[in-house]
């Protein structure tokens, strides 16, 4: 999903799915490996706090899609399946195993039977059909339809009213769902592991509607309940029906309740960290800790020992228009690639991120180590000047850096105009509203633009389908990027086995898009995190949101202590 | 007087009818796409139509004008995109948490202004005006959320007397009041202190003072009640202006009220809720502007209705 500055998180949101775990006894236990030091034997008890840096929009997971909505309904909901810890490896869920067809069409799901909502009603098979047709239904307007319409049978006759049931979903026994899908989708645990497709309790939401299941009243099987929300404060209090269980067979969550308040001044967010009143910084900020805190973090010994990185997969990168004057000619696009110094660029960012040389970040597979010589790209100003000429450009241009107006953006489009000065070309800058921008850009008409894309789930397909096909110009492919070969490829790979010659297929296509320097890749982000050294279980997900569910507390901090 | 206040209702009717129409305009002249931002980049074109359908997005602009002030009529607002709740009922919320914290920053501002600006109208071109007057400088040029952070920083972190942000209590009013009152009080100070610098000047303080009055019955008696007009004035509108919302110290204090609405609502393309805080912040302005044009005829025996 397209990331901004302020709005890294309502973009990485499309990122999440669930909860991580690894099956055990009659559920499932906690993951291994966490990232915050872990002290003895999981406590239960206490409560904390978090700071959110967004208004809550959301309680409805067909609706949520913004990470502060996100930080809630998962833990306010279950899906089918999950990701296991800090991987992208799928586990179970509320499924507890699934089959596979040969054809890789049909999914079918084994069920727990002993998971129930709140109110005492069992999940079953059919309360993940409602949530789909929910998905499907455009009166609701759900940001998942685009995921399962057309691939899932029958999606697109009950999206566009022509069916009352989805055709490819039905349920032979309460505990058993099956799915149907058009086409093999060698990705579609992930969608599934997303939040919109969590179990609802139809009977719930026909009692409250659809309006009131949004803004107020909740009803999940998830291992917090809604105890009060308003757009600025959410109280969750532990589920203690909750069916999963850690490796001591603890019910989880441990945490008695956890307050989520909507403080939006980063500066506070620093000072109630540093005071302990709240227990961490993490996507409960967006995904990292505000960048005009990390310089603090860094420099004070004891904030620095509480820091936590993951690397997030999220490239923010400068795209440029294909079928836009001057940048419609390759030689051009490439010198603009030699131009660009990403070792600076970093240094603006603090250092906290990653050098890019690709669209793919390094933690999904189908990343190429060794890109080709004609697809690499080193600073280099004296050749970008060389390509200007032989492109008939020897006098340079001017051409206007479109961009998203926050901190973070406006500091890479300064640096950019200066570097690009540099080589004879000047650029404006119009720096505006996020919205403003994602409408003009969406329309292919900006020629040379700040953006970034994260993952909606860890699969090449997300990134490199999503922003290059030409089917998806120009929405997601703003750039207008089309290549025949690569869409051949890429619609090849979208139904391909997850095998070495899938991830083959996408390291030839990464190899041609940067070759033809559609793209300037300049970092790829990082997942900075900030957690007390008396909070216990934390760990990072890239596809998940904050792993509530298994964060303990020492006995002598709490909230209410 | 009754007729008076009538042809002033219509006329601060006409102006927010203006108001609504302008606010309108520039909410649909930002070419973003709300349906896009509720649905996300992976909606079919299906469901983008849909929701463009039910929010009324889809019908000429004049067409939703027209229904909006419908809708104004019959008291609705309509519905926030964003938080799909009615914006009567966002604004009510965010209007009772700004409330207090406008008058409390508005008394803030009088108590500290008022009197200062006696004080240095009183000793005129002495080295005590000159010291307030350049601290007041100071005040009015600090940026409030500089001042808030700083205020915040010492007072709630460094010692931790008052909460640090939120607001939960009396105790959490002290901080951001007190920063909006250092800040505004010194328009007070400037104004009150220039006001009755003229007043001073003239004829008939002169006679009072010929005729024997003391310097203290003077200034109370004949110099405060004719200087304060212009203040009454400032503050009249100040109020209205505070209680619309205060942007940058709510995002200071986290105090979510109208101002982090209004914020949110620009950043999201959230029109109804932009027209809602823009209508809200409009009639507050107007309302007390024509409080304070009726409080004259009882202050000022020279200001007639007519």
């Amino acid at each position: 999903m397209k990331i901004a500055g302020w709005q890294k998180g309502a973009a990485i949101v499309l990122t999440l799915a669930l909860l991580a775990t690894v099956l055990a006894g009659c559920g499932t236990s906690a993951p291994s490996g966490s990232s915050a030091a872990s002290a003895g034997k999981p406590v239960t008890g206490g409560t904390i706090r978090l700071d959110m840096n967004m208004n809550f929009k959301d309680l409805d997971p067909a609706k949520a899609y913004d990470t502060a909505s996100y930080e809630i309904t998962e833990q306010l909901y279950d899906r089918l399946v999950t990701y296991k810890g800090t991987t992208s490896e799928i586990v179970p869920m509320v499924a507890k195993s699934w089959d596979i067809s040969q054809d890789g069409k049909t999914y079918t799901f084994h069920l727990h039977k002993n998971v129930k909502f709140w109110n005492g009603d069992p999940v079953t098979a059919q309360s993940f059909i409602d949530e789909f047709q929910r998905v499907l239904d455009p009166a609701i307007g759900s940001g998942g339809e685009g995921f399962i319409d057309p691939i899932v049978v029958g999606s697109t006759a009950y999206n566009k009213g022509q069916a009352k049931t989805v055709a490819g979903l039905f349920a032979p026994d309460p505990d058993t769902l099956v799915v149907k899908l058009t086409q093999p989708e060698p990705f579609f645990l992930n969608v599934v592991a997303m939040p919109f497709f969590s179990a609802v309790d139809q009977k719930f939401i026909d009692k409250v509607g659809n309006q009131a299941f949004d803004t107020k009243d909740a009803m999940g099987s998830g291992p917090f309940e809604l105890q009060s929300y308003s757009t600025s404060e959410a109280v969750l209090t532990r589920n203690h029906d909750y069916f999963m269980v850690d490796q001591y067979g603890n019910h989880l969550p441990y945490l008695n309740k956890v307050i989520l308040t909507v403080n939006t001044d980063d500066q506070l967010d620093g000072m109630h960290f540093e005071n302990g009143q709240t227990a961490f910084m993490g996507w409960n900020m967006g995904g990292d800790i505000p960048s005009s805190l990390y310089p603090k973090f860094l420099s004070d010994p004891t904030l620095k020992k509480d820091i936590v990185t993951e690397p997030q997969n999220a490239t923010y990168y400068l795209g440029l228009n294909n079928k836009m004057k001057p940048f419609n000619t390759p030689l051009v696009r490439q010198a603009v690639e030699y131009a660009i110094d990403k070792q600076e660029i970093l240094k603006l960012m603090n250092n906290r991120f990653i050098a890019a040389d690709q669209p793919l970040p390094p933690g999904i597979e189908g990343y190429v180590k060794h890109l080709a010589p004609d697809a690499t790209y080193t600073y280099d100003p004296d050749k970008a000047r060389q390509l200007l000429a032989e492109a008939g450009y020897k006098d340079g241009f001017t051409t206007t850096l479109y961009s998203d107006n926050q901190v973070d953006d406006k500091k890479i489009d300064a640096a950019v105009q200066s570097m690009l000065q540099n080589v004879g070309i000047t650029v404006k800058i119009d720096a505006m509203d996020w919205n403003s921008f994602l409408a003009l850009n969406e329309k292919g008409q900006t020629p040379f633009f700040q953006l970034a894309w994260t993952q909606d789930f860890p699969d090449a397909s997300d990134f490199l389908n999503t922003l290059f096909n030409t089917n998806q110009q120009p929405m997601n492919n703003a750039t207008m990027y089309s290549n025949p070969q690569v869409d051949a490829w890429l619609n090849q790979a979208q139904t391909m086995p997850n095998d070495a010659a899938r991830f083959q297929i996408y390291k030839q296509v990464t190899n041609q898009i940067m070759k033809d320097a559609d793209w300037v890749p300049m970092y790829y982000g990082n997942s900075i995190f900030a957690v007390q050294p008396w909070v216990h279980g934390f760990y990072i997900n890239a596809t998940l949101m904050d792993p509530l569910q298994y964060i303990w507390i020492d006995q002598s901090h709490s909230a209410n202590s | 007087m009754l007729s008076y206040i009538v042809r002033r209702v219509i006329g601060s009717l006409i102006v927010l009818l203006l108001i609504t129409a302008i606010a309108f305009a520039l909410a649909y002249l930002v070419p973003s796409d709300p349906a896009r931002m509720i649905a996300g980049v992976h909606a079919s074109a299906a469901t983008l139509a849909e929701i463009r359908h039910k929010l009324g997005l889809d019908k000429p602009v004049p067409v939703q004008y027209v229904d909006y002030l419908g809708r104004l009529l019959r008291g609705n607002l309509g519905t926030s995109f964003i938080y799909d709740r009615p914006v009567v009922s966002l604004l009510k919320d965010k209007f009772l948490a700004t409330l207090p914290l406008a008058l409390a920053a508005w008394l803030a501002e009088l108590l500290i202004g008022i009197p200062l600006g006696i004080y240095t109208a009183r000793r005129a071109r002495r080295s005590a005006d000159y010291l307030v007057s350049a601290l007041a400088l100071v005040g009015l040029s600090m940026p409030v959320f500089w001042l808030g952070l700083i205020l915040l920083y010492w007072f709630g972190f460094k010692l931790p007397i008052f909460p640090l942000g939120g607001h939960t209590g009396f105790m959490s009013l002290v901080l951001p009041s007190l920063t909006i009152g250092i800040v505004g009080a010194a328009y007070y100070l400037r104004l009150l202190k220039s006001s009755m610098l003229e007043v001073m000047g003239n004829d008939y303080i002169r006679t009072a003072r010929a005729k024997g009055a003391g310097e203290r019955r003077v200034v109370w008696r004949h110099v405060v009640p004719n200087a304060v007009i212009p203040v009454i004035t400032y503050a009249g509108i100040d109020i209205g202006i505070l209680m619309g919302g205060l942007i940058m110290t709510e995002y200071t204090f986290n105090w979510n009220g109208i101002g982090a609405l209004m914020y949110e609502a620009l950043q999201q393309s959230d029109i109804p809720v932009i027209m809602g805080t823009v209508l809200l912040a409009a009639v507050l302005v107007v309302l007390f502007n024509l409080v304070v044009d009726v409080l004259y005829v009882f202050l000022d025996p020279r200001i007639r209705c007519d």
